[in-house]
């Protein structure tokens, strides 16, 4: 008996290949959040902004202001969430108080127009993505995705590495 | 074996699908124009509207035709740097030694994908891709699906 259940063939080992591995690999895929990765502290979220901030009206549009509201929702509505950023971020930023946002990320999608940050998400140890969206009545509701590194050694700021702008609206 | 002979043989399809995707027809002067008419109208109403485009760039991607410019809308035109083609460089590499936005070249990425990428010299150093999709209609009509901006430059 022993024999027979440790063949290759047997059904054991057969359902282990067809339904175990997949299983595993799954729950690895589901679990990416839980690859040991720290959450991002206030402070790295707004190190982040105020490098995208910067870098969106510096180098990419200078057009636009980023909404204040959404910093202010991003950074865990941290009151004194302008003092985390620069003098030219701040100027950057619509001139909303704090006290005059929305009370939740989605309200403030329905509710009000312009660029929004809309989410920071570590995808890796020192990698993460900030997500910019514009919203429909503006110009098209294109999305931003920038793409931020930091380097293993040194003061350890987050750098833009790359930027994609999609969704693309054609009138 | 089997496990690697499957392996290999998914390998050596990768190899011949690519080398298939290169193989594609070249980049017509009729697409290469409207390609460039469509990149130019989304960088300046989408993305930026400050630099304008480097005009001898747009003169040798559309392979120093002397009438380049009636290839263009005049929307797309206006965007150009002033300038004419005569007193271009006479290689594009040459030309690239300038300052500005230049079109540096046009890639068939794959069917029905097409990729053009400017880049800036001087401050900053950008590359901006921009990734086109086209229809399977009677006429093809290149449209800008996704921008990558990369390169940034740091002080």
């Amino acid at each position: 008996m022993g024999v027979a259940s440790a063949s290759p063939s047997s059904p054991p080992a057969a359902w282990r290949r067809a339904f175990l591995l997949p299983v595993v690999l799954s729950a690895c895929a589901l679990t990416g959040g839980a690859r040991g990765l720290p959450p991002l502290t206030v402070a790295e979220r707004a190190q982040a902004l105020d490098e995208v901030i910067g870098m969106r009206h510096d180098r990419i549009s200078d057009r636009l202001p980023v909404d204040a509201c959404s910093v202010f929702l991003v950074l865990d509505r941290d009151p004194s969430f302008r003092d985390h950023l620069g003098s030219y971020q701040r100027a950057r930023l619509t001139a909303d108080a704090p006290a005059s946002c929305p009370a939740t990320m989605a309200e403030q999608r329905m509710t009000r127009d312009g660029w929004y940050v809309r989410s920071v998400v570590r995808t890796g140890r020192n990698d993460m993505v900030v997500t910019a969206v514009q919203t429909e009545a503006l110009r098209g509701g294109q999305t931003e995705r920038y793409f931020l590194h930091r380097g293993s050694e040194g003061p350890r700021r987050w750098q833009l590495r790359e930027v994609r702008i999609g969704d693309f609206s054609y009138v | 074996m089997r496990f690697l002979a499957v392996l290999l043989l998914s390998l050596s399809g990768c190899a011949l699908r690519h080398s298939g995707a290169n193989a594609q027809p070249p980049i017509s002067l009729a697409e290469r124009a409207q390609a460039l008419e469509d990149v130019i109208r989304t960088r300046y109403i989408s993305i930026s509207d400050s630099p304008p485009v480097d005009l001898c760039s747009v003169f040798f991607a559309l392979d120093k035709d002397p009438r380049f410019q009636e290839r263009l809308s005049e929307f797309a035109r206006s965007k150009l740097s002033a300038g004419s083609a005569e007193s271009c460089p006479a290689s594009a590499r040459e030309q690239r030694q300038e300052n500005g936005w230049y079109v540096r070249e046009f890639v068939r990425s794959g069917p029905g994908e097409l990729s053009v990428v400017t880049a800036k010299n001087g401050h900053g150093g950008h590359r901006e891709t921009y990734i086109m999709n086209h229809g399977y209609g009677d006429q093809i009509r290149w449209r800008v699906r996704e921008v990558h901006i990369s390169d940034f430059w740091y002080e």
